[in-house]
């Protein structure tokens, strides 16, 4: 019973049980792959990167992070109105607000210059992650990488891709949808069903007469 | 004197029970139960927790309480105080429950009787298998489901079995005690010139005073602590003051083993492997170690390339202790297996060692996850980025180093131990030596593994 229920775990399915997610920007095609249906706990997944001219893209670099979509809200909210404090531009919080709108190839071009920026090891700083930048290695095909994230829960989530070719930085958010599961409660019930079942068993048993 | 010196269980003057204390609290019809029932509270919370909290082991308050407290804690538990555990374990409670109310009581299956310490190790491999494979300790529902299914095979044996039979024949962390409750400090037993003249055997079968042995053990012939969970019963039962809880040296019933099991001996190498593959499988370099079992299988199966995995430091320590058997053997005249059975107890103080240092890194490099998570509970947080830890990396390897060493000690001391106990003279050391190299084997794995750097549980 225990191997039958460890090896069929039961998943929170993502928003219409999507297992790719596609965003096009500063000439890079992302696509996120999920192995298995998106859901809570670790789930793998490869990223296919490739350029305007649709060629497979190697070369690059690419971490992965995990932030909890209520808490990027608000990084951007706090964010413009510091912004128009000090007069300042709002250009690194641009890619966060495109992101958060996936929107169509088109669309995406029309912001390009505004994400990209040069890469550097202080830009990337958020209190509400969730876990640090996961690097994601090479797969077995070309622009292809690979790795694993943790999603804690159900709920919104945006998955960040920091993608840097030849010191270029270029930053994809996908936001994600993980729904809730009912695995405990159904796990409780069917457990407490098989005991109410034993304990009927036991107590017909104990109440029936010895055979003389 | 001689008793002293021979008996596993000694009887001399440090009678904890004279303590009237001890003594008052251990005979009070409270023990053991205000300590058992708080348990049972707190681990229908954790169950709880486990199958309805966040499904992040990061987050959960049920694995931090299991895994980076609980089971940490829980053999160093079984050195000082022996099996105690399993008298207030959350487990046992419920058996009794069951039993008290629906209780069939029907006498222990014969099959459980004979092949009770099989089951027990086949269940410990395969729940540890399980573990990696699909993630019991870093996925909250499958610590949850290995709990209820436990549950379920307690209320199974409550209904059908008399007293605690799944504590004794099934119970894999019962197999697991009792192994380390041989080596342990504490010991309760019968007072030998008192229980001689005893014919009543209430310590066994029970008064109104409390039931009988939940273990099926008979203080008066009892030779080994493996099966006492010190719930003092048979204290309360006898009608003779007979029952004494004693001190002793770490490992010294080891030396006296009078009837050596080969499944017990089994264990005891299945326990090594098991704190290998644990170590192994949390190194920073595990990911590239299975990188290479990958090239090397042609396939990135997890199922395929952990169990050869699992499979190779099952069998290190048995093939080790095997080989050692062999060339003890040629110095003893006896047979492999009956070297092998011997010997193999020798391991269960290193065991113990290694078991527990590998969870100290977890108690003291995580520990205060138990503390955020707990906190979390209730909304509260200390912030983020904030690290688990309760002490540095080198202060927790260097106790690491030192229980390894303890744990050597112990283990090469046991061997000696057993093989002047049961062999003359003049074969002691062809006996002893084989031995002492296999221990020197272990104890250099152990520490290899120590010193390269861990992940972290949660």
């Amino acid at each position: 019973m225990l191997l039958l229920l460890l090896a069929s775990p039961i998943t929170a399915l993502a928003d219409g049980g999507e297992d790719e997610f596609t965003q096009t920007l500063d000439g890079y095609r992302v696509t996120l792959v999920f192995e298995k249906p998106l859901a809570s706990g670790a789930n793998q997944f490869h990223i296919q990167v490739s350029d305007a001219h649709d060629q497979t893209v190697s070369n690059a670099q690419v971490e992965v992070r995990l932030v909890e979509a209520k808490a990027e809200h608000a990084d951007a909210e706090e964010s413009t109105s510091q912004s128009d404090t000090h007069g300042m531009g709002s250009m690194p919080e641009a890619g966060h607000t495109k992101a958060e709108q996936p929107t169509s190839e088109s669309d995406m071009h029309g912001m390009e210059g505004m994400s990209g920026m040069e890469t550097s090891p202080t830009a990337l700083p958020d209190e509400h992650d969730e876990m640090g930048m996961v690097a994601f290695t090479a797969g077995h095909e070309a622009g292809e990488y690979a790795g694993e994230i943790a999603i804690a829960g159900a709920g919104e989530w945006t998955i960040r891709v920091h993608l840097t070719v030849e010191n270029h930085l270029v930053e994809f958010d996908f936001p994600i949808h993980v729904a809730g599961s009912q695995a405990g409660s159904n796990i409780l019930l069917g457990f407490f069903a098989i005991n109410v079942v034993i304990l009927g068993s036991a107590a017909t048993l104990k109440l029936k007469p010895a055979k003389a | 004197m001689t008793e002293l010196t021979n008996s596993p269980l000694p009887t001399n003057n440090s009678n904890l029970l004279k303590n009237k204390w001890v003594g008052a609290f251990m005979r009070s019809r409270w023990y053991p139960g205000i300590i058992q029932w708080p348990t049972l509270i707190v681990f229908m919370f954790i169950m709880f927790e486990l199958l309805l909290g966040p499904s992040a082991a990061h987050d959960n308050f049920g694995t931090a309480l299991t895994w980076v407290l609980w089971w940490p804690i829980i053999p160093i538990m079984f050195l000082f105080l022996g099996r105690f555990w399993c008298a207030i374990c959350p487990f046992a409670t419920l058996n009794d429950l069951v039993q008290k109310f629906v209780g069939n009581n029907r006498p222990v299956p014969k099959f459980l009787k004979k092949y009770g310490i099989w089951i027990i190790d086949a269940l410990f491999i395969l729940i540890t298998w399980s573990d990696h494979v699909w993630g019991v300790v870093e996925n909250p529902l499958g610590s949850g489901v290995l709990m209820l299914t436990l549950t379920t095979g307690v209320v199974f044996s409550g209904a059908f079995w008399e007293r605690r039979t799944f504590c004794r024949y099934i119970c894999f962390l019962g197999g697991l005690s009792g192994n380390y409750a041989r080596n342990g400090m504490l010991a309760l037993s019968g007072t030998p010139e008192i229980c001689k003249t005893c014919t009543s055997a209430s310590c066994y079968k029970g008064t109104e005073k409390a039931p009988g042995c939940p273990l099926f053990e008979f203080p008066k012939t009892m030779t080994s602590s493996a099966n006492c969970n010190i719930c003092a019963d048979c204290l309360k039962n006898c009608p003779n003051d007979s029952i004494q809880l004693t001190l002793r040296p770490p490992t010294k019933e080891l030396w006296f083993i009078r009837k050596p099991k080969i499944e017990e001996a089994f264990l005891s190498a299945v326990i090594m492997g098991i704190v290998f593959v644990q170590n192994v499988t949390m190194l920073e370099v595990w990911g590239s170690m299975l990188a290479w079992l990958e090239g090397i299988t042609h396939t990135q199966s997890y199922y395929v390339n952990f169990t050869i995995t699992f499979a190779i430091s099952m069998l290190i320590p048995i093939a080790l202790l095997g080989l050692a058997s062999l060339v003890a053997q040629k110095f003893n005249g006896e047979s492999l297996l009956q070297n092998f059975t011997r010997f193999g107890y020798a391991i269960i103080a290193l065991d113990m060692a290694g078991h527990i240092a590998h969870n100290l890194f977890h108690l003291l490099a995580e520990g205060k996850s138990v503390i955020f998570t707990g906190l979390a509970l209730v909304g509260q947080s200390l912030g983020h980025d904030l690290s688990p830890a309760l002490v540095s990396p080198e202060i927790i390897q260097m106790l690491q180093f030192a229980l390894i060493a303890l744990g050597f000690a112990g283990s090469l001391y046991t061997a000696y131990r057993i093989a002047r106990a049961n062999f003359p003279a003049e074969k002691v050391w062809g006996t002893f030596v084989p031995y002492a190299a296999l221990m020197v084997v272990l104890g250099v794995l152990n520490i290899w593994l120590f010193i390269l750097p861990m992940a972290m549980r949660m």
